[in-house]
């Protein structure tokens, strides 16, 4: 059963064949049979023989329906015909030129080469290899084929599927980079996966420094980017209007500021116990009617009273202050930026004093690199 | 910034990468290190606002339920600020990939307005994690503008009123896997869940509190997980006819005999079953006509079941009759299933003489099963072998196989 020859027999029922307008060679063709597998020796060998010939069936689609061998034979019969001659290839053609040849069942484990074999029937000769798109180099292609020559077979416990790919991911960051885009292009969303999950490891738990070292990525944003990197979204027609709102608020707030801070600690006490009174006479939880705003005014200065020893802390965020779009005394500084995306936002200008310490939102996440 | 010593042609692979790959590297990390990326270098500066999922996870703020009140106080503080102005800040308000959120209800009002802001987004796939101690909490009204992508959804400790219920199968035409756990049906009046596409249905330690049996209708189910949950008042099942498989799990005295019945028997299209806790009296059929056929049955999991007072023989009766009305089955498991066990350190068994029956009965029809696994912990009394021995009796065509798995390892 060693050498194949180009078959001259009947086809099965049903299905016309014509040969492929070149010759090919046995070892670069695939199989489309549908037909229930035959136990004689002799008819094996038959079928073995179609290997070295392409066969489509009747009809309107000039192509079978691939399936890898498997699916129409069993096991056991496979194991025993099947020789190193008789596994199909594909081809593959990067974008730089080379061609090279791999197993059918390796290929198909990435969607966009099964479609590509569905649909456009390309593959199946060196002249007609399928052309890989522009992210997939040489060396991430090989690594790709290596994964999915591990994974498709079925047989693999989950641990040892674990094992591999931990393996598998460490390598350099720059090839890791190049596999994953080589792993979108090909569409295999588990590599996807496992490679931006490796990514993001690496990228966890560093400073942008160490980050920026490691990838090498440009340093190019501005001292004063840095410290206040969301300041540019003013741009936004409503965000000024916002901020207008929010520039007469926080006056008003400053004015009754000065005069708190006149006053001392006690007073401070007594009006938490009247809002705890309030909270009592409200209902827990049962905070969103008309008198809430009221509420929600102390529950801000509170609150503000609480930020400001925080604030004197972290000098930086006094530059902030001083550099930030609408100049403000030291401590609620940044209202400024609130981009009213939606007209949704009508429950929070309804509640204008809450979204004052929304603006300190940006600040934790600087203050948290800050921190660092 | 001075770069040390590296290769003046150091290329910059990562910010090559193409967006959709380096959301995909965002999705992966915490939020405030996405939020911090934006720190790196321009071309990550608004990254992280138009990322397609918002993960909001008190953890990340070192909030727990274990830490003290006024620790809690300050935590959250920072964590609502950032909370607010993630959302706030997102870029992509029409189709969101997928919103999740994590946390207690330390203030009602707060998470309210995540949950609300993160729905203005027409997720695809909604997540909402309560934590601790939480009263009560409910979904603000769903909208068909909100809901209209949404694919998946998970629900946790929320209270799903007969507004929720009643607008699920307007309001989200497209959801195919739903995910409840702890959640409770409130609402003294009938509900039922009922959703065309929905293709997997998860339920956990749900409750029905409504006085109604709950309805569930979907037609394009096809995997099906009850599990524990309180449903005295009753639970159907409708239209099942894709099913394919079936995961129910009945804890005692928790769903009523006769409805255990009725979801038995509206389960006859599954091809795998799996039941946890069903005692001998529900499987039993002394009326073969009332007990429906499990045309496509091929494997059979139990869990826990028979574990009442009754004599083994009367057990594989009960088990018998459940097998002959699922013709085609191949395998059947049976876990820690018709006799207690437990650790023997603490008693003293009495080795009793075993006397193996020798006269069994009838044996049971059931051609195609080939395979009957056993799973044990512990043997006392030799209800093992009784076990195996009545089982081959029975069933002489099928190979049985034994295996001891501690369920509580040590």
């Amino acid at each position: 059963m060693a050498k194949m020859q180009p078959a001259r027999f009947a086809a099965p029922a049903g299905w016309g064949w014509q040969q492929a307008h070149r010759p090919m060679a046995p070892s670069a063709v695939t199989i489309g049979l549908d037909v229930p597998l035959p136990t004689e020796p002799f008819v094996l060998s038959i079928l073995a023989a179609a290997t070295a010939a392409v066969w489509y069936p009747l009809g309107d689609s000039p192509f079978p329906p691939l399936r890898p061998p498997q699916a129409i034979m069993s096991e056991s019969e496979l194991a025993v015909i099947k020789p190193e001659a008789l596994k199909t290839y594909i081809w593959l053609q990067c974008f730089d030129g080379s061609i090279q040849q791999v197993e059918e069942e390796v290929a198909m484990f990435c969607p966009m080469i099964c479609r590509e074999i569905m649909k456009n029937g390309t593959g199946s000769s060196k002249n007609h290899a399928i052309v890989l798109p522009e992210r997939v180099n040489p060396a991430s292609l090989s690594l790709i084929l290596d994964y999915c020559r591990f994974h498709q077979v079925p047989g693999r416990s989950n641990k040892e599927r674990k094992s591999f790919d931990e393996k598998f991911v460490r390598i350099d960051t720059e090839k890791l980079c190049k596999l994953a885009s080589a792993a979108l292009g090909l569409q295999l969303r588990p590599l996807v996966d496992l490679t931006c999950g490796a990514l993001a490891r690496i990228i966890g738990g560093k400073t942008p420094d160490e980050v920026r070292d490691i990838f090498h990525l440009p340093d190019d944003l501005t001292e004063e980017e840095k410290l206040e990197p969301l300041k540019n979204i003013n741009d936004d027609p409503t965000i000024r209007l916002l901020n207008r709102l929010y520039a007469k608020k926080r006056k008003e707030l400053q004015e009754r500021q000065k005069l708190k801070d006149v006053q001392t600690q006690e007073e401070q006490k007594d009006e938490r116990s009247v809002d705890e009174l309030l909270c009592f006479i409200n209902g827990d939880g049962d905070s969103r009617g008309g008198k809430a705003s009221k509420n929600k005014k102390k529950n801000k200065r509170r609150k503000d009273q609480a930020k400001n020893p925080a604030k004197a802390n972290s000098e930086p965020v006094n530059k902030e202050g001083a550099s930030c779009v609408v100049p403000c005394k030291a401590d609620s500084g940044n209202i400024s930026r609130h981009p009213c995306q939606t007209p949704n936002l009508q429950d929070d200008i309804e509640y204008p004093f809450d979204n004052d310490d929304l603006d300190d939102g940006l600040d934790p996440a600087m203050r948290e690199e800050i921190d660092r | 910034m001075k770069r040390a010593g590296g290769p003046t042609s150091a290329v910059d692979r990562l910010s090559a990468l193409p967006e959709e790959l380096l959301h995909v590297i965002l999705s992966f990390l915490p939020a405030p290190l996405v939020v911090q990326t934006s720190l790196l270098s321009r071309r990550w500066r608004r990254l992280w606002r138009s990322t397609p999922l918002i993960k909001i996870d008190e953890q990340d703020f070192g909030i727990s339920t274990k830490i003290r009140a006024s620790t809690l106080e300050g935590r959250w503080a920072k964590f609502e600020d950032f909370a607010t102005n993630l959302l706030l800040f997102h870029d992509n308000t029409s189709a969101l990939g997928g919103f999740r959120l994590r946390c207690q209800v330390y203030n009602w009002r707060h998470v309210d307005r995540w949950i609300r802001r993160g729905i203005e987004y027409c997720p695809s796939v909604l997540q909402i994690e309560l934590v601790g101690h939480v009263p009560g909490f409910k979904l603000p009204p769903m909208l068909e503008s909100n809901f209209r992508c949404l694919k998946r959804l998970r629900l946790t400790h929320i209270i799903l009123n007969s507004h929720f219920t009643g607008s699920l199968c307007s309001a989200c035409p497209v959801l195919e896997d739903m995910n409840l756990s702890y959640c409770e049906f409130c609402d003294i009046c009938p509900q039922g869940i009922i959703s065309p596409k929905l293709n997997k249905l998860v339920m956990e330690f749900c409750s029905n509190n409504t006085r109604y049996p709950l309805v569930i209708t979907a037609p394009s189910l096809t995997y099906l997980c009850l599990s524990f949950g309180n449903f005295l008042a009753g639970i159907l099942l409708c239209k099942m006819d894709s099913l394919v498989k079936a995961k129910i799990s009945v804890p005692e005295d928790e769903i009523s005999e006769e409805n255990q019945r009725e979801l038995l028997g509206s389960l006859c299209n599954v091809t795998s079953l799996e039941l946890i806790g069903f005692e001998a009296e529900v499987m039993l059929n002394e009326n073969p006509d009332e007990f429906r056929i499990f045309h496509n049955l091929r494997t059979l999991g139990l869990h826990s079941c028979f574990l009442n007072g009754y004599e083994l023989t009367d057990k594989l009766e009960a088990l018998g009759s459940f097998l002959q009305n699922a013709p085609c089955l191949e395998k059947l498991s049976l876990q820690y299933c018709m006799f207690y066990s437990f650790s023997d350190s603490e008693w003293e068994i009495e080795r009793k003489n075993i006397t193996l029956p020798r006269h069994d009965g009838k044996i049971l029809r059931c051609q195609k099963l080939k395979l009957i696994e056993v799973i044990y912990d512990h043997d006392h009394d030799h209800q093992l072998i009784e076990l195996v021995w009545s089982l081959g009796r029975s069933l002489p065509d099928a190979n049985i196989k034994l295996n001891k798995i501690d369920r509580f390892p040590p």
